[in-house]
Order: C-alpha cells, then structure tokens, then sequence
C-alpha cells in the first residue's frame, strides 16, 4: 500500500470542510494557549476558533476541569487540601496546587491573602485591607494583582460583599483573560461591577433595589451560562448576567419546593438542596429553557443518600436515629458534592454515584 | 465479512430472515460491494436511519463518497464495535485495545486518516469519527504555528492587521 500521506502534502486538515475541521480543533487540549498557537495558523483556522460557536462548543466539550480538592483559609496561610483519587488523570496536580498555595499565603511583606473562590481554574483572594484582589492561577503559577475600587472595598457600615472570578466564553480565547464580579449590599440597595482583565478596568457599577430584609448569602455563586448566580434570603436568587459588555442585575425567585429548606443546605452550580434533615434526599435542580421559552429552575435529579452512604446512626432510647447530614460543597459543574456527617466528608460524584470519604472534617466551601 | 457479488447477496437474504442478523450490502464509489451485518452497518446512523425508515435494506446502499480502501477500514471499525459485546470490563478492554490499534495503524498514513475521517463524518459513525479527529488533534498538539502549517500544508495568509491584532491581545493577555 503507498504511502500518499507523507511529510509533503498531507491534505488533512486543509481540505477538511469547516465542520469536520472545527471538529478536530475542538479537541485540542482545553488550555486556551493550544487555541491561540491554532489561531495563528492561518486566516481559516483563526476565523473559525474566534468565532462564538466555536468558544461555547469548546466549554461545552471539554466542562469544567476536574475536581483536584479544597482551599479552606487558616489563619496563617492558605491551606490546599487534596481530594482523595479526584477524577484526574495528572496525578501530581493536586500536589502542586498545595505547593503553591503555601507560597501564596505568604505573597507580599508579610502579608497573609484571604481565600474568597474559585472558577474556572483560577482562585479569587483579596489582602487583608481587601484593598487589592489577587488572581491566581495554580495550574500555572500566574498572578495578577487587582486594585479593588473605595466603594467596592467593603469597609465599614453593614456591608456584605461577595467577590468572585469566571472566564466567559468569550475571554476563553485568551489564555489569561478573566474577569471579577463584586456584588455587593448597601443602604437597602444591591451593587454589582464586573472587572475585566482585557481592558484592565472595572466596568460601571450597576444597581437595584433590594426587596425588604435581602442578604447576601455565604455560599460561592454558580455560573451557568453566562450569568452568577447569588443565593440571597427571601426565598429568591441574585441574576448577574455577564454575557454583553453591559451587565443585567435581576432578583429571581427560586424553586417554590426549596421554601421549606435551610439555608446551610444549599449550593446553586448548577443548583442543589439537601431537604430537611429526616429523609435525606439531594435534590439536583437546572437552569433550564422551559417549553415557553422562558429560563426556569428545573428539578434534574433525587438522590437518596441514606441509601448510597454509609451515615452514622445513634442509638436514641430503643430507636436507631440517623445523625444529621450537611452540603458542604459541590464542584462548579454539579458533578461532585461533598456531603458533611459527624463521620467525615464524603464525596459524591452524581453521575455514577460513587463515593469516597475524605478523613477530616474542615470547612470546606471552596472546591477547586 | 465478505466481499463482492451476487453470492454474497443471496446469503445475505437468506440470513435476513434471522432476525437480528440481517444482512446489508454497502457499496462503495468504485462498485465494490462490501457485505455486513446489520449490527455493524447500524454503527452508522447514516444507515442506521436509512434502515428504520424502511430503505432500501435489499438493494443495499451505495457510497457514492467512499472509496473500497476506505470503506475497508470503515467497515473493520464498525464490526469491531457492532458484532462484538460490550457489557464487562474485559470486553470493554479489548474494544479499547482494538481502538488503539486501530488508530496507531491509521495515524501513519495521514491520508488515509484523513479519507476515514471523512467517511466517518459522512457516515455518521460517531466513535469513528471522535477517535480520527481525536487523532488529527494530537498531532497539532505541542506543535508552533509554522510546525502546524508544514505539517498539514497550509499556506501563511494572515494580513498585516491580522498580526497587528494578534500583537493587541498579546499584550492584554
């Protein structure tokens, strides 16, 4: 059989039709650099990886990287905690992230940064004066300090601010480009900027009225789409839709079934709750197109976790009792939870239903 | 599989009346025609549809896109993963095995790889498909701008103001 192929004038990629050539750069590593080297090719090539579509399959195909563990904030330094046989298939990242992280505690004079979040590979921590944010990227040990604008600092009166980074589909293209969002409570109003690392600029802040007694909740927002999503009391939701150059601030309702849950037990990625503490059941909803084309919140999934974990019991009188159970965390792709007992961590991966335990019980919300 | 003529198209009525291992007959541009079970064509969902709908499974179904040396490779692929079960960890081993194989033989003759990756496209053979263009990304992989262009002869075109942008973003990123 000849060898048509060759060094010379192998026809692959040039004459491929654009679908079958998007196709094939689409699974290219997910790191934006293997993009940007592609787009660099030729004319074709770069128009077809710039465009929209193709940046929103490549999110889509590749999802959110894999769950290599925890940040948790320790008064000294920034802590990394391995998650135990994380579905990942570079074994010394989790290593490497925890290496990092100590040297990062101790970035500056002496000064000790604080964890906020994390998305999309890269962790949010602001300094002590929460004057200036840090953006870190583990994975490649890059970091770009942020100056936090007066207002937005979050000093002084009951202020409660919430900081977070994300990529857009958009900015995926670009290697180190991301963004910061801060939203924020003040004098019955609600604030949110966004920050862009392309342009090097807080955008304008934008503002609505808070309904009577909104809070911010403690927990990392979600990212669906290409909006945040905040959980806040009053039995709604904070939208900040980043999509556009302009930003939308909206307060939606949640789920009418979650009214009856406790706040500790809920984390929104794409969104779930645990109900009350007697049947044990991890709820999974989406954020969804409904048939009127309206996004809604929709119930995806049920998990009855007294019968997939092994969760302590104590004997009560002649009654087994089972001990309460908690969410304590959940990746950005709602594919692993991690559920809290009086036993330790476990992990959960939703899609297979196995589960790990992770011996220690540390406050864990930030999972990387 | 067996291959050519009309001796094979009667075996393959004959069989048809076995359910669920029917016989189909695809044919490629050069007239070549290539007798498969239906378990294998159906790895396709170009037939596959083609089949439900009722189609011609007698007549068979002619390639008018596919060359016999192609449609060759296709149709080793497609029996691999149509007539062969896939519900233990052993089985899946050796569907993962055959896959390597299979795709470390192709990817020394980017030609060809490239002819079944297009065949599987035009075919809709979805693994097929998945593991050629996961291949073709491979060897871009690690490669500069002007490696990636002498490999798949691609010739230079950006303009001026292409560069100027690139520069713009550089700097931002």
């Amino acid at each position: 059989m000849p060898d048509v192929g060759g060094g010379d004038s192998p026809p692959a990629a040039e004459s491929a039709p654009d679908d079958v050539l998007a196709e094939i750069l689409l699974r290219l590593p997910p790191h934006p650099s293997s993009l940007s080297t592609a787009s660099l090719v030729c004319t074709r090539w770069r128009r077809l990886i710039r465009s929209p579509t193709f940046l929103r399959r490549v999110r889509a195909f590749h999802r959110t990287p894999p769950v290599l563990g925890f940040f948790h904030n320790s008064s000294d330094a920034l802590r990394f905690l391995p998650a135990p046989a994380a579905a990942t298939e570079d074994a010394h990242a989790p290593a490497r992230v925890a290496a990092e992280a100590s040297s990062v505690g101790r970035y500056g004079d002496d000064e000790v940064w604080w964890f906020l979040d994390c998305r999309h590979g890269r962790a949010l921590l602001h300094s002590p004066d929460r004057a200036h944010f840090l953006v870190w990227d583990p994975m490649t040990a890059e970091r770009r300090r942020v100056a936090v604008p007066r207002r937005m600092q979050g000093v002084g009166r009951a202020t409660r601010r919430y900081a977070t980074v994300f990529c857009t589909a958009a900015s995926a293209s670009h290697s180190s480009s991301f963004h910061v969002a801060v939203v924020f409570t003040s004098c019955g109003r609600v604030y949110a900027s966004v920050y862009s690392s392309r342009v090097g600029e807080w955008g304008d802040i934008i503002t609505r009225q808070a309904p009577f007694r909104f809070a911010l909740y403690d927990a990392p927002p979600a990212f669906v789409g290409e909006s945040l999503y905040f959980l806040v009391n009053q039995n709604s939701m904070l939208e900040l839709q980043c999509g556009s150059e302009t930003q939308i601030l909206s307060v939606i309702d949640w789920p009418l079934e979650m009214n009856t849950l406790r706040q500790s037990n809920m984390r929104i990625a794409m969104f779930l709750a645990l109900s009350p503490d007697m049947d044990f059941i991890l709820h999974l909803w989406a954020r969804e197109v409904a048939d009127d084309g309206e996004l809604k919140w929709v119930p995806r999934m049920a998990i009855e976790l007294d019968k997939l974990l092994p969760l302590p019991t104590e004997m009560e009188g002649d009654q087994c009792r089972v001990m309460p159970v908690s969410l304590c965390g959940l990746s950005e792709d709602g594919s692993v939870v991690f559920i809290q007992t009086i036993d330790g961590i476990f992990l959960v991966w939703l899609e297979t239903l196995e589960f790990k335990k992770v011996s220690c019980s540390l406050p864990m919300k930030h999972i990387y | 599989m067996a291959t050519g003529s009309g001796a094979a198209a009667a075996a393959a009525d004959a069989e048809e009346k076995e359910s669920g291992s029917r016989m189909i007959t695809l044919t490629s541009n050069e007239g070549k025609a290539f007798v498969v079970t239906e378990a294998s064509a159906r790895q396709s969902a170009t037939i596959r549809s083609m089949v439900d709908d009722g189609g011609c499974v007698d007549k068979g179904f002619p390639l008018p896109n596919v060359d016999s040396k192609t449609l060759a490779r296709v149709i080793q692929y497609c029996d691999e993963h149509g007539n062969k079960e896939a519900h233990t960890v052993d089985e899946r081993a050796a569907l993962a095995k055959f896959d390597k194989d299979f795709i470390a033989e192709l990817d020394a003759d980017k030609a060809f790889l490239y002819d079944v990756t297009m065949a599987a496209n035009y075919l809709h053979i979805q693994g097929l498909f998945a593991l050629t263009t996961q291949c073709i990304a491979d060897t871009i992989k690690g490669k500069t701008p002007e490696e990636i262009r002498t490999a798949f002869g691609i010739e230079y075109d950006l303009t001026a103001q292409d560069e100027e942008e690139i520069k713009e973003e550089d700097t931002h990123a």
